[in-house]
């Protein structure tokens, strides 16, 4: 698939790591593997899954079994996390998979770092972002657990009519 | 003129769209403890900038990726030298944009004011640091011969950009209030009103008396002639008091359209301060920034332009057709014969 032929011959990791040196000279230009190797399983594992378990749903809807499969329902629920998780594993199977590179070829990542932000200002601005959407989180559960409620009435606000004046 | 101009210009043209149209926003999320009598009538406010706000958002956006892709070391230094205040932009930003889809979500009143304040002090937060870190571009930071910012978040504090930091807030709150003027109807629209008239002579001092300092810091500190700097100062300055004479005489879409001019006209006077440079460092004048050395390989700039060229007019039709859409006033039970809105 790499090189677009059934007879193409694919680079071990030892090979690319010699070519590189000799490029670009000394350093490691292997990227976390194992990190890869999972992100990449992950990502197409529950891509997958997730079709199937569209085209489960789908045939139980045609066989009229949709409303009455407990069992399907309870899975589809589950698989809303699916896609979330498979798009960040995709994303940091890019991410690695370029390491130790910002710009393959061009620009090495620790290289690319801002001089002046110190590691305790990054770990301050994560901080401060994880707490918020951890917050943020949280509220739009509950948000969503009380509109979720069954019989629990409708508590959106009447909106004003606007009405066109010009 | 070379691409690199016409890509300082662009950027300059994003950044006063930016200001213009979520200024007003801002303005009106400034307002919203002040103005409205009950929760129907800040239902209202929240509603008058409710379609809109978010559009105007993507202005501020396409600003930071055209410098980003025209000028990659203004960008740099820029984003990671304003590192802490940046931060507290998004997380203004964020809790802004959170208020606007959760307020309503509760009837109960303590989460409504939250909300309303999340929106209020976003506004404030975001014109206070957007003023002071672009003021701060022509004051001049500390920067290395490698154009790498080597100041703190400290030096980002002089009086002209606090000044700045100040003006901008004023004048998204006396262009809100004019806003709301246009887009809503009954007694709200009164309160407006009264709110834009007591906003006139803050608004029209502060920002008189930053446009002067601006060009008097380009003289000073970035080795400009008063002229061209003051012709676009000139004219926001002008445009200003005219807004607040328009005000007064209740001709609600003229004196928009003139607020609208007076913020045009201070990005123009920004922009044509700190040409050609783009970040003025100081002590060390030598090591600043400029148009040339920040930007981008010819090529990149090249096929920039033509994508500009054929997504700008998209953009900017389809942001008018939103306005066209939701050009209804809000709020006041029934709607009221108002002026006629300038655009």
């Amino acid at each position: 698939m790499a090189t677009g032929s059934f007879s193409g011959k694919v680079d071990g990791i030892d090979q690319i790591q010699a070519q590189e040196q000799h490029n670009f000279g000394a350093g490691n230009y292997v990227p976390n593997v194992m990190v890869d190797y999972w992100a990449m399983r992950v990502m197409a594992y529950l891509g997958m899954l997730l079709f199937l378990i569209a085209a489960v749903g789908a045939w139980l809807y045609r066989k009229r079994k949709l409303a009455g499969a407990r069992w399907f329902q309870w899975s589809a629920i589950v698989a809303i996390a699916f896609p979330y998780i498979a798009a960040t594993a995709g994303w940091i199977l890019t991410e690695m998979g370029r390491q130790p590179w910002i710009v393959q070829g061009l620009l090495k990542t620790d290289q690319a770092n801002s001089p002046n932000v110190t590691a305790t200002w990054l770990g301050i601005s994560l901080g401060v972002f994880v707490t918020l959407y951890a917050l943020l989180g949280v509220v739009d559960f509950v948000l969503m657990r009380r509109y979720a409620h069954p019989g629990r009435p409708e508590t959106r606000e009447e909106l004003p009519v606007p009405a066109v004046t010009y | 003129m070379n691409l690199q101009d016409v890509w300082f210009c662009l950027i300059g043209v994003l950044w006063a769209g930016y200001f213009v149209l979520e200024g007003f926003d801002f303005g009106v999320g400034m307002l919203l403890p002040f103005v409205p009598r009950d929760e129907g009538e800040r239902g209202a406010m929240f509603e008058s900038i409710g379609p809109v706000w978010d559009g105007n958002e993507v202005w501020l956006v396409v600003a930071g990726g055209a410098t980003f892709a025209a000028f990659p070391a203004w960008y740099g230094t820029m984003f990671s030298g304003f590192y802490l205040a940046l931060l507290l932009i998004l997380f203004f930003l964020i809790i802004r944009v959170v208020s606007f889809e959760w307020r309503e979500k509760s009837e109960d009143p303590r989460w409504r004011r939250a909300w309303m304040w999340a929106n209020t002090v976003g506004s404030v937060g975001i014109a206070l640091i957007w003023g002071i870190g672009l003021s701060s571009l022509l004051h001049g930071v500390p920067l290395d011969s490698q154009g790498n910012y080597v100041g703190g978040f400290s030096d980002l504090f002089t009086g002209y950009t606090v000044v700045g930091g100040i003006a901008f807030v004023l004048l998204f709150a006396f262009h809100g209030a004019i806003y709301l003027t246009l887009r809503t109807a009954g007694g709200l629209c009164e309160r407006a009103q009264s709110a834009a008239l007591r906003l006139a002579l803050p608004a029209v001092a502060v920002g008189t008396g930053y446009l002067v300092w601006t060009v008097a810091v380009a003289v000073d500190r970035n080795d400009k002639d008063v002229f061209p700097p003051v012709l676009p100062a000139a004219i926001a300055i002008a445009a200003r008091v005219l807004a607040a004479l328009f005000v007064r005489l209740r001709r609600s879409g003229l004196a928009f359209a003139l607020s609208a001019v007076g913020t045009l006209g201070l990005v123009a006077t920004l922009f044509t301060s700190l040409y050609p440079r783009v970040m003025v460092s100081s002590p060390d004048f030598a090591n600043s920034l400029t148009i040339q050395n920040a930007a981008s390989a010819h090529y990149t700039l090249a096929v920039m332009s033509v994508v500009a060229a054929i997504f700008v007019p998209l953009v900017l039709l389809y942001q008018g057709w939103t306005y066209h859409v939701f050009r209804a006033r809000v709020g006041g039970g029934a709607a009221v014969p108002g002026d006629t809105p300038a655009g």
